[in-house]
Formats: structure tokens, sequence, C-alpha cells
């Protein structure tokens, strides 16, 4: 399952090329170097004598440096070359280069060797709906130096270009003219600057210079040291090992350090267009990551506490309490031509919000934290009762405020086609999706803890009880449909149940507002053939109207919703299911070399055999990154309670034993060891 | 009317601090702020759980915010949003950047309960 792109990134900076290193934007292709949702470089394209090289093999030296390897050459038919070239790239303020060729032969070369340089300083959501510029594109030589630049009034991005080796610099790029002596090489750093980012000084030097041939300090000690911060996984399944390690390293390599939190790390949502801040993303991942790190969650929580809505306004689809959805820096946003500054489009991350708050006071016992976000949650938990409910029927819902520019599905399942019924006709708005009200269950449940234990407010604690009590009791009989036993997907602008089979279900496991008596009718449609495609649980059932293998929420498979799911059976006692689930996907994280992708097609596993990629699904991607943590969890059965770690394994024959050690907590750091006793039957 | 400038805008919050409650949204906002006005002054705010103190100072602050006057103005009068106006590059911050998202709340709040 090779990728045609190579992708190197370094916080919100990333370069995306083919496999040559070149970068040659176009509509269809999402190349570039890319900073805070800017390109700052579009066109990067290397030539020897005219010909652009072959490839031999690119190999990623870890998540911000790679290097390619190639050969000058016109054909495709191999012969042997003479020379060789090589590209060592590291991301970081832009990039650094050392470009290098070596003469194999006994008699000198010379050879003209050209670096192609443009930029359109697209912003992404200009790429990604091929916009056209409003401002001005500029170019001038200063000593030694490219500058590509861009200005739109006082909105100026520039990028640098300069290099160590004697070049001709002009407009349109650099040229070498070189000289090989028999068995010789030649040499040049070449640096690309994101000068010019509209926060902060001008940066005047990549991250990396040049002669680096390994990971320089900070970013590769971070890893380390993240890594060794890291519980230790012991299994006999080298797939398994393989895809946790490369969890970690994916991890690291999202990890957003914010401006408005020094010191802190939380996940952007994934490569290449949600390198940011996304409210959803942020929380699902840092839940699934909570045994493993607890920067994630303190920081994720820290920061969108800090940018939660506090007014009214429609544009950006605000409201007091709301927890955002997405913040974007980009020139469109500037301009307020798109609302991302910040965005609050989402209808679950206020009640994920609180949800993780609880949680990361289960694990690492910081009252601290918990006490400084008091006004936040409290507000949140407004949110849900006087502005997530529009209407005051008791369940939430959401329908845009912003009509042109904001989002139409402000439920995970954000795509325009997602919510329909089962004959595959859309469902009015507003709508409330089911796994929103499981949501505000869970966040009120939650919060009632805190409240008690944490707040000191008995009667806020009280309250919230009785006020899950209730939702419970009512979620169970205005979302249940009898003939077809199972909840509907959501209550639509008219009230009417949305009756489509979907995942959505296994949400409300993992909530527990499902009552004990429709558990097992829930758990019988998820491991059904409807749902369950072998490799996991599908967006939508198999034989539902709107039912795609390749829906983007109709008929995939993403690792991230299995992951809740799998919780939520263990949840409710499904051990065998939950183990059944999380085999499913980790077994499928193999064939994508232990990284899983966002999604991939529900094409029934018996038919496949191997699990097929979503065509444009992003990766690596947050929360299918922390997918396989959140299964690790899940199979050793790991729960906080009290000042304790309960351990209590579920796991399948197939694993013999799994063992994870030094787990990080409130307890210090304790290990949990189990013995796969489960027979799956397959 | 006669058109507003940066310092009837700094006096007139001067003034409005005398009689103005806490905003539980604006709970545990606290930090120094320094406002440079291109060709203008210099104003500080001492901000405590929201209400500020605000002095004609070029004193030291955490935060530090540089703009011209009409676009104080505009951001005051809630026409110009603060964080975009820093995006568009027509504000510069400096120092605490966490205290400047702060301040972006504060401006959003305040205007609209002067509205």
């Amino acid at each position: 399952m090779a990728d045609s792109n190579i992708s190197i990134l370094e916080g919100n900076t990333f370069v995306v090329s083919d496999r040559r290193g070149d970068v040659d934007a176009s509509p269809t292709d999402t190349h570039g170097l890319f900073h805070n949702d800017t390109r700052f470089l579009s066109r990067w394209i290397l030539t020897v004598d005219g010909q652009r090289p072959n490839v031999l093999s690119v190999d990623s030296l870890n998540y911000f440096a790679t290097q390619f390897f190639l050969v000058p050459g016109t054909g495709t038919v191999y012969v042997d070359s003479p020379l060789s070239i090589v590209r060592q790239r590291a991301v970081g303020q832009g990039f650094h280069e050392d470009l290098t060729i070596l003469n194999h032969t006994a008699e000198a070369k010379d050879v003209d060797v050209r670096l192609e340089a443009d930029c359109d300083f697209a912003d992404l959501f200009e790429v990604k709906d091929a916009l056209a510029k409003k401002g001005e594109r500029y170019r001038r030589l200063e000593e030694h130096r490219l500058v590509l630049g861009y200005r739109r009034e006082r909105f100026v991005r520039e990028t640098w270009i300069t290099t160590d080796a004697a070049a001709a610099v002009d407009d349109r790029g650099l040229g070498f003219r070189v000289h090989l002596e028999p068995h010789g090489t030649w040499k040049a750093g070449i640096d690309v600057v994101t000068a010019r980012t509209g926060i902060g000084a001008v940066t005047t030097r990549p991250k990396y210079a040049h002669g680096d041939d390994a990971p320089r300090p900070n970013m590769a000690a971070s890893l380390e040291a993240w890594l060794a911060e890291a519980p230790k996984l012991v299994t006999s399944w080298p797939q398994l090992a393989q895809t946790y390690r490369r969890s970690l390293v994916d991890l690291a390599a999202l990890r957003f350090f914010p401006l408005v939190a020094p010191g802190g790390a939380l996940p952007a949502a994934g490569l290449p267009w949600f390198m940011t801040v996304f409210g959803r993303d942020s929380l699902f991942t840092s839940l699934q990551a909570l045994p493993f790190s607890h920067e994630l969650a303190r920081t994720t929580l820290t920061v969108l506490g800090m940018r939660q809505g506090l007014i009214r306004d429609d544009f950006r689809d605000e409201e007091p309490g709301r927890i955002m959805h997405e913040l974007r820096g980009g020139e469109l946003t500037a301009f307020e031509e798109r609302p991302h500054s910040p965005y609050f489009g989402t209808a679950d991350a206020t009640q994920l919000f609180l949800i993780l708050l609880d949680e990361y006071e289960r694990w690492t016992g910081d009252a601290d934290l918990v006490r400084s976000l008091e006004p936040q949650a409290r507000a949140a938990l407004r949110w849900i009762d006087e502005w997530g409910d529009r209407d005051h029927d008791g369940y939430v819902e959401y329908e845009r405020r912003n009509t042109s520019t904001g989002l139409e599905n402000q439920c995970w399942k954000d795509s325009w086609n997602s919510i329909v019924f089962a004959d595959g006709t859309l469902a009015p708005m507003p709508r409330a999706t089911c796994e929103l009200q499981g949501y505000a269950y869970d966040a009120k449940q939650r919060c009632a803890r805190l409240a008690r234990e944490l707040w000191n407010d008995p009667a806020m604690a009280e309250r919230l009880t009785r006020e899950a009590a209730d939702l419970k009791r009512r979620f169970n009989t205005d979302f249940w449909i009898p003939e077809r036993g199972f909840f509907a997907l959501a209550l639509d602008g008219k009230k009417r149940k949305v009756d489509s089979l979907t995942s959505n279900i296994g949400h409300l496991l993992w909530s527990g507002i499902v009552d004990e008596d429709k558990a097992r009718a829930c758990v019988d449609h998820l491991l059904g053939d409807g749902l369950f495609s072998g490799w996991g649980i599908r967006t939508m059932a198999e034989g539902e109207g709107a039912y795609n293998p390749i829906g983007y929420h109709v008929g995939t498979v993403w690792p991230f919703e299995n992951s809740f799911i799998a919780w939520g059976l263990r949840r409710y006692g499904y051990r065998k299911e939950a183990a059944q689930v999380a085999m499913g996907i980790l077994e499928a994280a193999a064939y994508f070399d232990g990284r899983l992708p966002e999604a991939f097609a529900g094409y029934r596993r018996a038919e496949t055999r191997f699990p097929v990629e979503y065509p444009t699904a992003c990766s690596p991607q947050a929360w299918s990154t922390g997918a396989p943590l959140l299964f690790l969890r899940t199979l050793l059965g790991l729960e906080p309670v009290g000042g304790r770690l309960l351990v209590d394994p579920a796991m399948p024959k197939t694993l013999e034993q799994l063992e994870l050690l030094d787990i990080p907590g409130r307890w210090g750091r304790v290990d949990a060891i189990g013995r796969g006793r489960i027979d799956l039957g397959v | 009317m006669p058109t507003d400038t940066a310092r009837s805008i700094m006096q007139e919050a001067q003034r409005r601090r005398q009689d103005r409650s806490p905003d539980p949204r604006l709970q545990g906002m606290s930090g120094s702020y320094r406002f440079d006005i291109e060709g203008v002054g210099s104003w500080r705010f001492e901000v405590r759980d929201g209400i500020a103190t605000i002095t004609e100072s070029t004193g030291q602050a955490d935060c530090v915010v540089r703009c011209d006057e009409p676009d104080f103005v505009r951001i005051a009068q809630g026409q110009q949003n603060l964080l975009t106006a820093f995006l568009q590059g027509r504000v510069q911050i400096d120092g605490d950047y966490a205290l400047a998202q702060r301040l972006y709340g504060f401006v959003r709040v305040t205007r609209e309960r002067a509205a």
C-alpha cells in the first residue's frame, strides 16, 4: 500500500512531495511546504542536465526528515548510472535540504543542476476548493537570496531561499554548474525558510542546518523522551509491537505546540488537511491516549477551555460555553472569508470536553486543573441545556447559523449525506443525532462526580444526576425503534426517527445511556453481518438505502470509532465482542505497516482478504493513531477506580500473553499483564 | 456624532470601570497588558478577574499589543475581530500569547456588555 507522496512534518509545518522529493502543486496534487495553513512553496523541482531524475528509493528517517536516492535517467530501463543524487531534507521553520551528487566513474563530469522554485501562497482552503488569490504575488532577488512573497493589504507572507554553494540565483530558482572529479562528490546545502509568517519576528534560518545527516537535538530528544515515558508493550505478536510503536511515533509527530500553552502539546487532527487544533479530534485522541500520556489531555483541556465560546456570534457559530471545532491561521480566516478564528460548529465537543475532564482526573489525580476549569465546565453544562438544546425538547440538536460557510453536519459524521433515513433520503434539520445525547448523559454523570468530589457542590451533583437519569429514561423511549431493535440514528427536524442502522449505536454503549434490556440487541446488530465487515464495524450497515462501502460516513470502517465502540462493549460486559472488534482492526493495521488510516472500505473481509484504504483518507490521522492505544486499554481492561488501576483482561487466545509495563497514573506506575483466554472462533 | 479616537475610548473605558461588575465569563482572567497606539500613546491595563484598571503608561506588561489608531478604534468598537486583525498583520502582539487569547475574549465580552 505504497503512498505516492512523501510527507514530513513538525507541528503545523509540513512538506508533501513526490518520491523524487519534488514539489509540484496542482489542483489535484496537494504538494507543498505548508505552515500554519498557508503554502509557502508550491514548486520545487530538481533537474540534472535538464532532466528530472529517476527514483531509486526513499528512506523516511523519521517524521521530520527523509532522504531521496535518485539517478539521472531518461528512460524506464535501468542502466548502470554514472551518477547518484541524494536529497536529504528536514522540516522545521521551512526546511533544509542537503543535495549531494556522487560521480561513480573514473572520468570527471560536468553537469547542470537546477532547482525551480515558486509559490502560490495558497490558503489550505484555497487548495481544497481551487479558489483564486486576491492579493499580489511578488519575487525579488536579494544578495544570494531568492524571496518569494505575497501581499494583501498588510497580510504579508514570504519564503526565503538561499544556498551555501556557488549558484546562479535568479527569480525562478537556483542553478549550479557542477564539476565532479573522478569518483568525486559535490554538495550543496539549501535553506527554504518560512520567513514572514505573520506571527513573531522574521525567521532567517530553518530549524536544521547544513550538514545535518541525523535528526537534530530538540525534536529528536523530545521524541526519545516521549517514547521513553510511554509504557512498554511486551507481546509475541510482532505486528502489534510494530503498530504500537508506529502509534506512539505518529502521535508524537502530530503533537501541536500551541502558543497559548507554552510547553504543552495537544494532538493536531491529521496530515495533510488538519494540522491544527480540532475540538473533537483532539478530545477523542486525548481520551484514547490517556493510559499512555497525560500531557495531550492536559493541554487539550487547557487550550479548549481558554478558547471556549463566550458570546453568540453567528458567523463563527459561537455560543456561550460551546467548545470550539476548528482553528485556522490562513488568509481566508484572516480576512473573515472563512469563520475559523475559531469556528465553533460542533455539537459534540462540549460534551466530550467534560467527559475528558473527568477521565483525566480519574487517571492523573490532577485536581488543580479540574478546579481551575470549573467555570469552563459550568459554562459547558449550561451550553448543553440552553444552547445545544435549541428547541428545548430535552435533546441536543444542531443547525448551523452561518449558512454560507458553516458546517451542515456538526456531529463526527460531518459529510453532507451522512444523516439519512433507511430509504436513503436526507433527514431535515435540525438534527439530534443519537450519540450527542449519549455524550450529554455521560458528561452529566461525570460532572456530578466532579461536583461532589472536587467542586464542593453537592446540590449541583444531585441535579446533574437527576437530569442524566431523566435524559436516559426519555432517550430509551424516544430514540428506540422497536420494530428494528436498535436506536435511531437521529431525530430529525420534525422529530421523526431517522431509521438507518449505523455505528452510532456503538457510541451509546460507550456513554452508558443504553438500558440494560436493550444492550443485547444493539450488540447483536454491531457484530452482525450488516455492520461488522470482519475487519471492523461499518459506519452504516449493508442493506441500508445509502450504504456504500466506500462512502465516507455511510459504509466505511473508521478505526477510531471502533476503538470507542469496543470500549463501550466492555462497559456493558460484552468481553468477547470487544475483543473481536479490537482484533479485527489491529489485524487490519498490519496491512498498513502499523499506521491505521482514517478509514478503510466496508467490503467484507471474506471477499477482499485485505482492508482497502479509503481513497482520500488522511494519514497519519490522530484518532486513528490513538485507536490501537485504546484497544490495548480495552483488551487489558484498564480502569482507574479510586486511586488504583484495575486490570481485568479479556483477550483472545491468539494474543497469548500481553504485558503493558509502567502505566502512568495517580498510582505512580503499574504493570498490566493479561493472558489470552477467549476463543474468538475464527 | 464626533468620531471616536483611541484617547476618547480609553477615557471612556477608565470611566466605565467604576460601575462595572465582574462578568463570570471573565473569571480568572488576570494579567497586565499594554496597548501602544501608533502616534497616540500607550495605555496599561492591569486586569483582575476581568476588571481592568487602566492608566496611560509605557510601563512593563506581560502582553503588549501594537496597532494604529484606526484599527484600534475598529477593534474597540467591535467592527474588527482582534484575532483576525492579528492574522492580517494589523496588530502586533509581543509577550504572553495566552494572555493575548484572553484579551480576545475580554474585548468581545466587554463589547457585548456595552452594546
